[in-house]
């Protein structure tokens, strides 16, 4: 125990004397935070509108059909509110529209804050029924409403991404440069002529790492709130501790993912080209920087299988809308799939001395 | 008194045997030479004896110990310094001692082993910034963590200076006081020559030879050897200390 400490520590002190690492885990994420949530490039994509027909009428029906033809708006025919709800807080949808009864009046329901989104979406509604005169039945109200989910525009979106990117880099750079670099220049072979066996520090080296990990995660995200000004947890303690768990999971699959690269390289030269591999395409498949909504349908389906994909998403659902483990179980529950198959992978194939 | 017996010891590779039968004792408390060409098998019998790998065939005891069998008690009683040092690059002199000694569980004087060595002011340094003189004094500290009964030193003075290797060659003449046995292997003849109680001499992966130094000289010059070079009273290398003096540069 006091082996692994002493590795423990040892590893910890030189990953806070090296520059290259400090930069690559807090300067890089940081800027491309500033550089990113400072863009606002989400606001260019036709509005994800969800529709309750509630009223379920001809008339309704008719309304349903004009504004799903319409290409300036892109409609969700959903069952419930709930269901809208859930669209909204995981920002698939940013307003939804209910027909309601008797006289079908249209409801706009849109985050706290998101003034612009429910403009927006009114206008768009006029202005498609103004052209499409023919198909007015009977177009009365609208009315808007407010539910209570903060909306944080694209800041938000992209500060948990970054974070979980930057979960992915440290875990596999740690392994593939870092403990590849101490194998090959002998270091971990001078350990091998003591009683202890050269596994025990890399056990504490991967400790040092997921915690470094955890609080790398925690500094980028409290970053966003000072510099970025997003609201992040909502104030929820089970949202901060599904964000531990998260970077906990995410730091012990991304380093079990770098050791699985390790071994399974055809050279040690090649490792580092093979993690490259893996850690450049991923965050732009995995809704790191925009949504996976935004990809062909065909690449959508990658994206969902992909690690990152679900750590960024459950991150990010704590900390913009305040979500526990209970209500981001699927991501938690992919996160540790993934963990166990890299895991499983690392444990035959990775040579510990 | 023998603290080390190898016996008959073989290393086969899948295509390449590196070592084929090798045979000798070292005495307790004597400095003990391997001497040979590139490639004779040196460091493969060195370690196989530190435990670092596994013979083919035959047997090797250190201190009535089976360095196959009782592997991690044998890497409890000796303290190795391997032919190419590399420590933590971001770790001070001082932690790579302390960090050393855990894994011995032994309480370790890490300023005493550098003083020991000649580092105390290098204490605070990162290994990187060491001389290459540095570095093998501070891997013969790093061997010394343990107060280990044996030593095994390989090529510790390729590629330093006249001054840093007798500065190393009177370090290990000061273990030999304290009654610890040494295992050297080394390319050059007069660095055996001075601190060799014994050598064997090996090529090809077989031991030609052992006797004492001395021996050996005289074996050769009965047999009417000639040298081509006349003998002299001194070396360039003693003219070369004696302008530029025996203190070490790096420091």
């Amino acid at each position: 125990m006091k082996i692994y400490l002493s590795f423990t520590i040892a590893a910890s002190k030189m990953f806070f004397r090296r520059k290259s690492s400090i930069f690559w885990s807090l300067f890089f994420p940081v800027v491309t935070m500033l550089v990113f949530g400072n863009a606002n490039i989400l606001g260019y994509s036709p509005p994800n509108v969800g529709l309750i027909d509630y009223s379920n009428t001809d008339n309704s029906r008719t309304i349903t059909d004009t504004l799903k033809k319409s290409k300036s708006i892109e409609i969700k025919v959903l069952d419930s509110e709930d269901e809208a709800i859930e669209l909204l807080t995981n920002g698939s949808i940013a307003s939804y529209l209910t027909l309601n009864p008797p006289i079908d009046e249209i409801n706009i329901t849109t985050r706290k804050g998101d003034v612009a989104e429910k403009e927006v979406v009114r206008n768009l509604v006029n202005s498609i029924f103004l052209r499409d005169t023919d198909s007015i039945t009977e177009l009365n109200n609208i009315k808007s409403n407010v539910a209570d989910i903060n909306y944080q525009g694209y800041k938000g979106f992209i500060i948990p991404g970054i974070a979980a990117m930057a979960i992915m880099q440290n875990g596999i750079f740690s392994v593939v440069f870092t403990l590849l670099s101490y194998k090959n220049q002998g270091v971990l072979r001078r350990l091998q002529a003591t009683p202890i066996s050269p596994s025990h520090f890399i056990v504490g080296h991967l400790i040092s790492r997921v915690t470094i990990i955890i609080l790398q995660t925690f500094l980028l995200l409290i970053m966003g709130v000072f510099i970025l000004g997003v609201s992040i947890g909502q104030g929820s303690i089970m949202a901060w501790i599904n964000i531990l768990l998260l970077s906990l999971l995410g730091g012990v699959l991304f380093l079990s993912i770098g050791l699985a690269i390790s071994s399974l390289a055809p050279s040690e030269d090649s490792a580092p080209a093979l993690a490259n591999l893996v850690t450049f395409p991923m965050p732009f498949l995995s809704g790191v920087f925009f949504p996976i909504d935004f990809l062909p349908k065909f690449v959508g389906y990658i994206s969902n299988i992909l690690p990152l994909t679900h750590l960024a998403q459950g991150i990010r659902l704590s900390a913009l809308y305040g979500n526990s483990t209970l209500t981001t179980l699927p991501q938690v529950g992919i996160t540790i799939l993934w963990l166990v198959i890299a895991f499983s992978i690392c444990a035959f194939t990775f040579k510990w001395e | 008194m023998s603290i080390i017996q190898v016996k008959n010891l073989k290393k086969k590779y899948e295509e390449f045997e590196a070592v084929r039968g090798v045979d000798f004792e070292v005495n307790e408390g004597e400095v003990f030479g391997l001497l040979g060409p590139n490639g004779a098998g040196k460091t493969t019998t060195v370690e196989i004896l530190e435990g670092l790998i596994k013979s083919t065939s035959g047997e090797a005891f250190i201190n009535d110990l089976d360095v196959r069998k009782d592997n991690k008690k044998v890497k409890k009683i000796i303290g190795v310094q391997l032919q190419s040092v590399n420590f933590f690059e971001k770790l001070s002199l001082f932690e790579i001692i302390e960090l050393f000694g855990t894994l011995y569980s032994s309480s370790v004087d890490a300023n005493k082993i550098l003083e020991r060595v000649g580092l105390s002011k290098k204490r605070d340094s990162y290994f990187k910034t060491l001389s290459g003189g540095q570095k093998q004094r501070l891997s013969i500290a790093v061997a010394l963590v343990n107060n280990p009964k044996v030593l095994f030193f390989d090529e510790p003075t390729t590629g330093l200076d006249p001054q840093a290797r007798r500065n190393l060659w009177d370090l290990i003449k000061s273990f030999q006081k304290e009654g610890k046995t040494i295992v050297l292997t080394t390319h050059y003849m007069e660095e055996a020559e001075e601190l060799c109680d014994r050598v064997a001499i090996i090529d090809e992966g077989k031991i030609i030879k052992i006797d004492s130094p001395s021996n050996l000289i005289d074996e050769l010059t009965k047999s009417g050897f000639k040298s081509s070079k006349k003998i002299r009273e001194a070396t360039l290398e003693d003219v070369f200390i004696d302008l530029t003096g025996k203190s070490l540069r790096e420091d």
